[in-house]
């Protein structure tokens, strides 16, 4: 990811969003390029293939494009909804089923970090990786076998042969541990 | 699953995570649609769950993605620009005195059926909502009988049985009390009591004062009555007994006693 390309505070989601809902594309625009290439990575990450992820990051800013007016600031973060409909998306198309359109109401994703510029991204992608490396080979595995795979506990527990009290706890501190870099 | 009426957050992160069973999942889902708190905590976990798309190396998507989605973005409104100059065009045109009078009827009967429909979905919606506030209520009314069903069969909770203190009276009760957990569970016959009146059952300790576990009334004139209460762990009980104090309860007894039971 570049730097900044210049000092200017950058305009907030939800100033963004409003003009999007008065049919601003230059909004969209601005809001495309500050996370197409979040939303493509994950895709592509779970699903491996180019042309699926790019179908996922047009059909999910398309929807953004109709339903900007639905989006409640107070409920969530358009970053943080992005990530998690991305990711519901990819992995309904990993394992066949049909992906539901998320409603930017109904699934509320609150997260606490300020992405609005690259470099608060880099800071935050960073911070990270840095937690996702040091966590141990047993708890890394649990949580992206569930987060990128899409597997229940049950089934990590199955493919791992471990005891499924002993994944849960894996991920749950994994979790745990990941919920210190927003603190 | 639950921690009381709500959902533990450790299980709302594995909802989160998408790594609950179908069936956990399903039983979240239908908590968390009736309760704010939950669907509260629910979008900060799903917070710190999305920190996992920050570990994925970054790639940045062809530009063409971006070209298709504003071409999609024009060709929709090129589509409804047409569809309006359409419309402008339909309206310029006369119409028959016919139409306007078939027109008319056909697009009030739609607004009724719209209303009527809109009105149905409400009253429908009003009902999901009942169903869930009902089935949350059953739960907990479940949960309480399992409480007391456990207390009543667990093998270290004591039978103490209750007898009148006046002559003359048939009055009695029993108390199934658990120490460790404190609980007790009480079932009496009792005649009725003025308005200002209430029963009080106090468990009277081997050391120190008595210590109220409730007030009660009967609920009808003959009819036994079983109440259950929390009273502090670990207190040893060297009798039961019921008073009759003034409503709603008093913190010593002061009434008199009308039952009473040793251990």
């Amino acid at each position: 990811m570049k730097a900044e390309p210049n000092a200017l505070p950058a305009m907030s989601d939800w100033s963004l969003l409003e003009r999007v809902v008065r049919k601003d594309e230059s909004a969209l625009s601005e809001l495309y390029d500050r996370y197409s290439g979040l939303v493509f990575s994950e895709a592509k990450r779970i699903l491996r293939d180019d042309s699926s992820a790019e179908e996922i990051l047009q059909d999910l800013f398309y929807q953004i494009w109709q339903t900007a007016s639905r989006f409640d600031p107070k409920r969530g973060s358009l970053p943080g909804w992005l990530v998690v409909a991305a990711r519901n998306r990819a992995i309904s198309k990993l394992r066949c089923k049909s992906g539901e359109a998320e409603e930017l109401p109904e699934n509320a994703v609150d997260l606490r970090a300020d992405l609005a510029t690259f470099s608060t991204q880099n800071l935050l992608l960073e911070k990270v990786r840095r937690v996702l490396n040091g966590l141990p080979d047993g708890q890394r595995a649990a949580i992206e076998f569930a987060y990128f795979e899409g597997m229940s506990h049950s089934e990590i527990a199955e493919k791992t042969g471990e005891p499924l009290g002993t994944i849960k706890t894996r991920i749950r501190s994994a979790i745990e541990t990941l919920k210190r870099v927003l603190n | 699953m639950t921690n009381g009426p709500h959902i533990r957050e450790a299980d709302l992160e594995l909802y989160a995570l998408g790594a609950l069973s179908d069936q956990q999942a399903v039983e979240a889902l239908q908590h968390v649609s009736i309760c704010e708190l939950c669907a509260q905590k629910l979008a900060e976990s799903r917070g710190h769950v999305a920190l996992l798309a920050f570990g994925v190396d970054q790639e940045k998507p062809s530009p063409s993605v971006k070209e298709k989605l504003f071409a999609k973005i024009a060709a929709g409104r090129d589509a409804n620009s047409v569809a309006i100059f359409s419309t402008a065009i339909v309206e310029k045109k006369p119409s028959t005195p016919l139409w306007n009078w078939l027109l008319i009827p056909a697009t009030a009967a739609l607004a009724i059926l719209s209303f009527a429909l809109w009105r149905q979905n409400v009253q429908l919606f009003a009902e999901l909502r009942d169903a869930h506030r009902i089935a949350s209520d059953f739960e907990k009314e479940r949960v309480r009988v399992q409480k007391l069903i456990n207390v009543l069969s667990a093998p270290d909770t004591i039978t103490v049985k209750l007898a009148g203190t006046a002559d003359g009276t048939h009055n009695s009760g029993i108390v199934r009390y658990n120490i460790r957990s404190g609980l007790l569970v009480y079932i009496a016959d009792l005649p009725p009591l003025p308005a200002t009146k209430v029963y009080q059952l106090w468990l009277v300790p081997t050391d120190g004062v008595p210590i109220s576990a409730g007030t009660f009334v009967p609920p009808a004139p003959g009819q036994s009555h079983l109440f259950s209460s929390a009273i502090p762990s670990n207190s040893e009980p060297k009798a039961f007994a019921v008073t009759i104090e003034p409503a709603p309860g008093v913190p010593q007894p002061t009434g008199p006693k009308v039952l009473l039971g040793a251990t």
